[in-house]
């Protein structure tokens, strides 16, 4: 359990990476895009392109952020309860997120087996088969679902480990 | 189904997942799944793929990771502390010490940054750490910083005024002139309530060392760099190099100049810098799928638009009409973010406002105003979000630091209210 | 029956209102039996997503700019070819001779045609007075598609690409000097304040279609979908009349806030008709027989 929990881990690790790599790319489309202005050519699907690279980039990092704890949550409620009720609400919250996370992860698949059925097209200078930058984005946000069934199975089966209870002040939310 | 009892339903389930601990944006997506499913016969999870899809990778948003990036940098590499002991020296005297640098930061960076999220998380990513550094009170810190987010959106360059110009076929161009004015004088009046509490509360926080004027120079000489990437990003946009979209990434590459100039950057702090803008961004995007969604869920059950036309019924007088749409937006606020709330309503709103005769340029900068009001109230409030992101308090108690804001913001519509000449009087001397 | 349709313009804006009157005349005539709410200003799906949101019945129907559908096939551009027809007859005598094909093309997507109006046509707006191609060549142009882009490089200008959010905002600093656009984009956003001159070269008139999924199409009565139609009709002709009224109100309204607008001279004419020939040719080699047909069948009207 532990060593698959620990690989899961590294593997919302390199989307991450994969999510900074984008972030960077992002950056160096935009930059094009004002010298592209400058020289005078024209940079046509350059800002598509980079939509795209954004959206892949918060995808791939939705299971890192969660599994990190980045994706925030109202806790007036949870800081008030302790022991078996406290662990009842954090089973409750992680079935949730896991259930909208699958359902959110089904349907960026079903767009991504649509657009390529159709062929859709992007309506930018790009031009692009929609379904390829699609899928990335889809496979993101399984990585996410996964990541949100990983936390609620280790809620349900080893409690301990992350019993907010234990050491609740730090944690990756510090500045 | 009557509007009274779709509302209670929304309300009911967003308040109890938030409530029951469900993260934000989970709790927006399936708020606006029982909706859809409640009130329309759209299929539910092909609808939620299109719009985040589309949202998600929409080019207008694409200065928000890079803004949140820029922050970052700037953050790692000790521009912010130069910056900070730079300011520090000429504050001493001031009630309310370097708070204020909360507010001028905000309204600078405000200048740059279309939206107040960036405007929040760039900000107080330099900010925070300085201000804890020196004992500032976390609710002054937090309260402070909420509020002077929200300039993002109404000093010029922003993305919800260009919406709504384009909405009402308003001039982008005098909008943002008409809401220079308001948004430094909003400025001054959160740095007005600063200077209020610091009389009372000076004794709190620990200055920094009283210095001599030599001292005060070379100090001075250390904002340098940090005012020259802000006049450099300003002009960029003003000098017809980089549309205001674009001012994002140059601000990324200035910042990566001073950093290397400085010394400071190394393969560790770029990594960190792009690790951190990650978290930062993706924790924003989830949210933003959310509203996106819950968005069209309510567009698709006419609930904003009806409630518009039941303010319509009422035929208010023009004072009346104000005070109605300012609690409207209000509420509106806690469950959608200002473009939506702008998009959903205006086709409503604007024919009402146009025959009380209102000027659209006012009203521009009053909307502006009133839908950056909800960005600081709880349970919907992105700045509110982005903070408890960034320190780790929760919602709860950062809501309630930003009370004060919000009451100075209440005070800055009477304001606006009775001197329409603050939004009027540039857009006509310009002309 | 009750159907939501997407608009991408705001309410304002007169398809927006044609569409509201359309769906007002649907209501009445049907006696409640379908009742259509609009929803303007991209407020349920934006612009780039209402042709897909329609297409797979997440709404029932919705308007679209045909010619931003380029992409998918170049049917769909056959009213944005420059310089074909540059007149409202000549638009509408392009439309009914392309309209089975268009037709065609949709039902490909499971999605029905009701009714198509035209913008005014695209004029040249521009900075700098244009008497000769010279005068333009070296302007940064906005163009927001591969032909736009073309346009500029046939005539020496340097194509930039500028979002529709940020065109004024783009004119007043200089981003952009020069585009092709609709006298309606112009007045909407103002561009007098930052523009000077507008040429009213009629270079194409873009539509924007109304279209419905054949699924939720097929699921009316007859007396309902005769009733659609009729409306449909009735809404189609009053939006080629209204945006024919427009035109030269839009031009009135440059003058009187102090552009120059005039007819292009005959040296630029030519420049933009060559530029026209060459962009017709590469569309034919596109568009393949059935493309070629139904220019054909629009040259022999
Ligand atoms: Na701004
Ligand atoms: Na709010």
């Amino acid at each position: 359990m532990t060593t698959i929990s620990r690989f899961m881990d590294r593997i919302y690790l390199l989307g991450a990476w994969l999510a900074g790599a984008l972030l960077v790319l992002l950056c160096l489309l935009v930059l094009y895009s004002i010298l592209a202005r400058l020289v005078g050519w024209f940079a046509g699907g350059a800002s598509d392109v980079a939509g795209y690279a954004m959206a892949t980039s918060s995808f791939m990092a939705l299971a890192y952020t969660f599994r990190s704890q980045g994706h925030i949550r109202v806790s007036i409620l949870s800081q008030r309860l302790e022991g078996a009720k406290r662990r009842a609400l954090e089973i409750w919250a992680h079935l949730v997120i896991s259930g909208v996370a699958s359902f959110l992860a089904f349907y960026m698949m079903r767009l991504v087996i649509d657009s390529y059925d159709y062929g859709e097209r992007s309506e930018g200078a790009d031009a692009i088969l929609l379904w390829i930058p699609q899928t990335p984005v889809a496979l993101g946000s399984i990585l996410f679902a996964l990541s949100t069934i990983h936390v609620l199975l280790i809620v349900l089966f080893d409690y301990k480990s992350i019993d907010p209870e234990q050491g609740e002040a730090g944690g990756p939310q510090e500045v | 189904m009557n509007e009274a009892l779709s509302i209670s339903i929304f309300l009911f389930a967003l308040f109890f997942l938030l409530g029951t601990s469900v993260w934000v944006g989970a709790s927006l997506l399936l708020t606006a799944m029982l909706g859809m499913y409640l009130f329309t016969s759209a299929p539910i999870g092909d609808a939620l793929a299109l719009t985040v899809w589309g949202s998600q990778s929409s080019w207008t948003l694409t200065a928000l990771p890079l803004f949140i990036w820029m922050g970052e940098i700037l953050y790692r590499t000790n521009l912010s502390e130069t910056l900070f002991r730079g300011i520090a020296p000429f504050m001493r005297r001031m009630p309310g010490g370097l708070l204020h640098v909360n507010v001028g930061a905000s309204a600078i960076f405000a200048a740059i940054s279309g939206s107040s999220a960036a405007t929040v998380a760039t900000v107080g990513k330099m900010a925070i750490p300085e201000l804890r550094k020196r004992g500032y009170p976390e609710r002054q810190i937090v309260g402070s910083l909420a509020g002077a987010g929200t300039l993002g959106l109404l000093i010029p360059p922003s993305i919800s005024m260009i919406i709504y110009g384009v909405t009402v076929n308003e001039s982008i161009a005098k909008l943002f002139m008409a809401a220079m004015i308001p948004g430094v004088c909003l400025a001054l009046l959160f740095m007005g309530y600063i200077a209020l509490w610091g009389l009372r509360h000076g004794e709190k926080m620990q200055m920094d060392p009283s210095t001599n004027w030599s001292e005060k120079l070379s100090a001075f000489l250390g904002l340098l760099p940090v005012v020259a990437l802000i006049v450099a990003v300003i002009g960029s946009i003003y000098g017809g190099v980089a549309t205001a979209t674009e001012a994002a990434a140059l601000g990324v590459l200035g910042s990566f100049v001073l950093a290397f100039l400085q010394k400071t950057l190394t393969r560790d702090t770029f990594v960190e810098s792009v690790l951190g803008a990650v978290r930062t961004t993706t924790m924003v995007m989830f949210i933003l799928m959310g509203s996106g969604f819950l968005s069209l869920a309510m567009g698709f059950t006419g609930i904003p638009k009806a409630l518009a036309e039941v303010i319509s019924t009422w035929d208010p007088s023009p004072l009346a009409l104000i005070m109605t749409l300012t609690v409207f937006y209000i509420l509106l606020g806690c469950f959608l973010d200002g473009i939506s709330s702008i998009v959903l309503t205006m086709a409503v709103i604007e024919p009402m406002v146009r025959a009380a005769g209102f000027d659209m340029l006012w009203f521009g900068v009053y909307l502006m105003i009133v839908v950056e009001m909800a960005q600081i109230t709880p349970p919907i409030g992105f700045n509110l979000f982005v903070l408890q992101g960034m320190t780790g308090h929760d919602i709860g108690v950062i809501a309630r630091a930003a009370v004060p804001s919000f009451l100075v913001m209440c005070l800055f519509v009477v304001l606006l209210v009775i001197f329409p000449d603050l939004a009027l009087w540039l857009p006509s001397v310009l002309k | 029956e009750k159907w939501d349709m997407a608009l991408a313009y705001s309410a304002t804006n007169f398809h927006s209102e044609m569409a509201a009157e359309f769906a007002k005349e649907v209501a009445e005539k049907s006696d409640g039996a379908l009742e259509i709410t609009t929803h303007p200003s991209g407020s349920l799906f934006g612009g780039a997503e209402i042709f897909g949101a329609v297409r797979k019945g997440l709404v029932p129907i919705g308007e679209r700019l045909i010619s931003a559908l380029g992409n998918e096939s170049p049917i769909y551009e056959m009213d944005s070819i420059p310089f074909l027809a540059t007149s409202f007859d000549d638009a509408m005598k392009l439309y009914k001779a392309t309209k089975p094909t268009l037709e065609e093309t949709l039902a490909k997507s499971r999605v029905t045609l009701l009714y198509s109006c035209p913008w005014p046509p695209q004029g040249f707006y521009s900075i700098k007075e244009a008497k000769v191609p010279a005068d333009v060549e070296g302007l940064k142009f906005r163009a927001y598609n591969p032909t736009t882009s073309k346009i500029a490089e046939y005539l020496g200008m340097a194509p930039t690409k500028i979002e529709a959010a940020e065109l004024s905002q783009a004119f007043a600093t200089g981003v952009a000097e020069a585009m092709i656009s609709s006298g309606a984009t112009g007045y909407d956003r103002k561009l007098w304040e930052h523009v000077s001159y507008y040429y009213d070269v009629k270079a194409w008139l873009p539509r924007n279609m109304v279209i419905v999924n054949t699924r939720a199409w097929d699921r009316l009565d007859d007396g309902v979908k005769a009733v659609v139609k009729d409306a449909a009709a009735n809404a189609e002709a009053k939006c080629w009349a209204k945006s024919e009224e427009l035109d030269s109100w839009y031009v009135e309204q440059f003058k009187e806030k102090g552009m120059t607008v005039a007819p292009a001279s005959p040296e630029m004419k030519k420049a933009f008709e060559d530029a026209g020939a060459k962009l017709k040719a590469e569309w034919l080699e596109r568009a393949g027989e059935e493309g070629a047909a139904a220019l054909k069948a629009y040259e022999e009207m």
